[in-house]
Formats: structure tokens, sequence, C-alpha cells
């Protein structure tokens, strides 16, 4: 699960001393790790809920799960793939608990399900598609995040979700035509 | 060919899942057909886009003090379970006993 279109830049070197530190209790150093990467894990849990308060409770949770399971990282130097991962799994069995599976999410094939554009905070530089990822079924938008946006491939999210890669490609279809319509308008 | 059968396996050529040999037909198919090719024009188009969405979006609010507040929850109970059970770096030392304040 290595490549994925949206980079994580860091110094590597720093990012190593930090994790090494934190990884002994070292409190201060955790914090500057959690502000490191606040951002990222933010935008992920931001985009896969599609919801402001569930994002940054989960966001919340997430880091907390870090500090406990530092100890667990057997390689310091996969620091951020295993940062990533442990998110995705954590918004993923967020998701189940709510009761809300893959399976379950309904085809839409209308639009009405989008929210106005006075909705949806909007970003500076892709306001519309992030308006529109907002707006898609729940199950169609979390894979084409994890597709389009994180870079995983389809055996991998059908693991994450225990679900076959052909419901994993007729979600991404899904998401893929809905948002080329709604965005076309 | 034709253009169904194209639109059926549009997200797999896009994305490169296509065998070589599979990847080639489609490809001449995209050179005879302009519908298509916009189609596929559009797609990579969003899936661009899609990957330049800003890798960053900051939270409303500083969740530091939350998460801080609870790791230090955490640590004290923990501090408070005998070592064998595997009393973690982070807890120690623990707190002074509550007996000597």
């Amino acid at each position: 699960m290595e490549a994925h279109p949206i980079s994580w830049s860091t110094e590597p070197e720093e990012e190593l001393f930090l994790v090494r530190r934190a990884r002994r209790g070292d409190r201060e150093a955790f914090e500057r790790l959690y502000r490191r990467h606040v951002g990222r894990i933010h935008a992920l849990c931001r985009r896969m809920t599609a919801d402001p308060q569930r994002s940054e409770d989960l966001t919340q949770e997430i880091f907390i799960r870090v500090w406990e399971r530092l100890g667990s990282l057997r390689e310091e130097s996969r620091f951020i793939p295993w940062l990533r991962q442990l998110a995705v799994n954590m918004v993923l069995g967020e998701r189940r608990t709510r009761g809300r599976y893959l399976a379950r999410i309904s085809p839409i094939d209308d639009l009405s399900g989008f929210p106005d554009r006075t909705e949806t905070r909007r970003s500076e530089t892709a306001p519309d598609l992030e308006r529109a990822i907002a707006g898609l079924p729940e199950g169609a938008r979390m894979v084409f995040l994890l597709h389009d946006v994180e870079g995983y491939r389809h055996e991998e999210i059908a693991r994450m979700f225990g679900r076959s890669t052909g419901t994993c490609k007729a979600q991404l279809h899904r998401a893929r035509k809905l948002l080329r319509e709604v965005l076309k308008k | 060919m034709n253009c169904s059968e194209f639109k059926n396996k549009l997200d797999d050529f896009v994305d490169g899942y296509l065998s070589g040999g599979d990847h080639l037909e489609w490809e001449r198919h995209l050179l005879r057909c302009s519908d298509c090719r916009e189609e596929v024009d559009q797609l990579r188009s969003l899936i661009g886009d899609a990957a330049r969405l800003p890798a960053e979006v900051a939270p409303a609010r500083d969740l530091w003090p939350g998460i801080a507040a609870r790791m230090k929850n955490a640590a004290a109970r923990r501090s408070w379970r005998p070592i064998f059970l595997g009393c973690p770096v982070a807890a120690w030392p623990p707190p002074p006993p509550f007996w000597s304040s």
C-alpha cells in the first residue's frame, strides 16, 4: 500500500527522531508528530465521513490510538504508512459500528441527495469536486477516496471492506459516473 | 469492439488494469471513436483533479488539548497496573501515591 496520489511530504530524519522519542513516552515529540500530520489525517476523515463533527472526533480518536499503539509499530521508518492505515481502519471501523455496511448502501442514480452549494464548506482549490464528493452515497464515496485520492488498489480496498473486488469496482464506477454528471452541470 | 463494450471497461482502461493486449485493442478503438475519447478525457480529468485535492484540511478547532488530556488520563490509569502486566514506558514514572501528598 505504498503508492498514493497525495504525497505525505516530510523530513524523514526528523520524523524518525520524533517517532523514537514518542515511542519512549515523550509527549512533546508526540505533539509535534500530531501537528505534522493532523491536517492530513483530518482531510482523510473529513472526506470519508463528509461530516465535520464526526471527522474531528475521529481525528482525535485516531491520535489517541496512535499514542497507545506506537509501541506496536515494528519499523519506525514506516510510521507514515502505519499511521495512514490505522486512520483508514478506524474510519471504516467507526462506520461499521454505525451499522453502515458497504453492501447495504442502496445505489443512488439520481443526484437529489447532493447538498446545496451553501451547505458544504468549500475549499479554495477544488470546491466543486469537494462538494460533489461529499454528496456521494457513502460506500461509493469511500471507495472513490481510497482509490482515486489515497491511491489504494481494488484488492486492498476489497480486503478492508471484506467485499469482492467486483463490488469495489462497481462502487468506483458509480462514484465517478455521479461525479462527472454533477460536475458537468 | 464497440462503444458499449468500451464503456463497460472504461474504468479498467483508464486505471491501467487491462492486460497489454486488451489495452492496445481499446487504444485502437479510441483512435476511431471521438465519443469514447471524450469519455476517457473526462474521466482522466476527474481522476487528476481528485489526486490534486488539498492534502491537508485543518480541523476547525485545535484537537490537541483534548488528546493531551486523554493521554494523561490513560497514563494515570495504566501507571497503577503491575509492571508484569505490561506497564508502558509512557506511563513511567507513576504518579506519587495519594498518601504522599
